[in-house]
This record gives structure tokens, sequence and C-alpha cells, in this order.
């Protein structure tokens, strides 16, 4: 990149290196892979800056780290199948009876959400940690955003099936 | 709207994801259904915890993305995908 490039690229896409290594490290649930497709991302970005046309430049980096995180996964076998079902009620929201959940522990929390399969972890870190809109995580994933709802409802529904779960566990 | 209508429509509800007139549509039935406002309840009590509960993992670093102005020298960490050394220092100095 020219100078004024990438002073450029300084200010609007290296600022956003927390969304990258978060989004990189709850999908690789691995510390030291995330750092290393953290910094493999921003080179990507660095040779595409030329191409980037948006005003906010947070969701098109996590697309890249996002693609580059899946390429790392398609190489490792992994436990949890990419788009797997815990057990599904069939039903699109919550069980009414599990209210519950709130009261879960930090360490419950994090288990449960590292153990959704990563199609539908990915959209519940975007939607809560970075209080992105549907159409944001659309981009980021490259899907229409009825996939989004879907995942997110699915997503959801199954973190509450196993925080109940965890919590029916330590209650015994 | 019915309650089938209403679940399909909670997640974007609490999202604030609805345009106005199904936002309405969603409310007037939420102040008539105890059940499906049990299950709004419930959503959001999920996003709450999830929101004070699970981590926000911090960069560890600084990050470059110009491999070739690297001032980490031979003792940066290798990148396992590119085979460069991280700069460590560039940004901070």
């Amino acid at each position: 990149l020219e100078s004024d490039e990438r002073r450029r690229f300084e200010a609007i896409v290296l600022p956003h290196a927390d969304a990258a290594y978060n989004l990189a490290r709850w999908l690789t649930r691995d510390a030291d892979a995330a750092e290393d497709l953290v910094q493999e991302a921003f080179y990507r970005a660095a040779r595409y800056f030329h191409s980037f046309r948006g005003a906010d430049a947070r969701p098109w980096l996590l697309g890249i780290v996002r693609r580059a995180t899946f390429d790392w996964m398609k190489n490792r076998p992994s436990t949890i199948p990419l788009d797997m079902e815990v057990h599904d009620t069939g039903d699109d929201s919550l069980d009414p009876m599990s209210a519950a959940v709130g009261e879960c522990g930090k360490e419950d929390v994090r288990q449960a959400l590292e153990n959704l399969p990563p199609l539908l972890r990915e959209v519940i870190v975007l939607r809560e940690f970075e209080s992105f809109s549907y159409q944001q995580i659309a981009d980021v994933i490259e899907s229409p955003v009825g996939t989004v709802m879907s995942r997110l409802s699915r997503g959801r529904r199954q973190l509450q099936i196993l925080l109940t779960s965890a919590m029916d566990g330590g209650r015994r | 709207m019915n309650c089938h209508q209403v679940r399909q429509l909670l997640n974007p509800y609490v999202d604030g994801e609805l345009d106005l007139m199904r936002k309405v549509e969603v409310e007037e039935h939420l102040g008539q259904c105890e059940e499906c406002l049990a299950r709004d309840r419930s959503l959001r009590s999920l996003r709450s915890v999830i929101a004070t509960e699970a981590p926000y993992y911090r960069a560890p670093r600084q990050f470059s993305a110009f491999p070739d102005a690297s001032v980490g020298g031979p003792t940066g960490k290798r990148n396992r995908f590119t085979g460069t050394r991280h700069s460590r220092l560039r940004l901070c100095c």
C-alpha cells in the first residue's frame, strides 16, 4: 500500500483487532491459533484494502477473519460438526420455563457457547458481542438475512438447552 | 397474530429488527398472552447472561498488516500460516 493508504488502513482497520481476535478466539477455541489467524487476516485485509468501499471496516475485517478461520477449521478434525443440532424442540422460541438460565455462572456460559456448532456460534458472537445488525451479520457470513435469523434462533435455543442441562447437572 | 406467528418473530423482536407495524403487533399479543410473554422474558434472560458472563477476548498484542516493515526481529513468533514473523513492537513504538 502507498503511505496514504497505509495510514488510512492503520486508522480504520487496525483498531478492530479486539473484535477480530474475539471472533477468531470463539470460533477456534484456541488462543494461539486465534492470534495467528488474526495476523493472517490483517495481511489479507491489507492486500485487498483497495477493494474496501464501505464506511465501517469492522464487518469487512470480520468477514476476512471468518474466512481465514473456516479455512483453518477445514483442515482440522473437530468433535463438533459445523452445523449440528444439539436437540431440536421444533419451537422457534425459547422454553418459558428456562428463565433460570439467567442464574448461570461464567464457566457454564463459556462452555455452552463453545459447544455450539460454529455456524450457530458465530452469529451469536457477532450479535451479542459486536451488536451487529442482521444485515451486518449477513454480510460477514455471506448469507441472506433469513439465514441469520434462523441461525440466531436455533443457536439461542440450543444454548438454552445446554445451559439448562448444565444447571440440572450442577444441582445433582 | 397468533402464538405461532409471534414465536417466530421473538428473536428479531428482542433484537430490535422488526418494522414498526410488526413490533406493535407482537407487543399487542405479548400484552394478552402469558406464555408468549414468558418466552420473551426467557430470551431476554439468555441474552443478558451472555452479556454479563461470557468473556470478550481482547487481542493479546498489537498487530501489523505489513510484514515487510517488521521490527519484531528474529525473536518474533513465526506465523504458522504465512511463515513470516510477527512484528510485536511496530505499533507500540
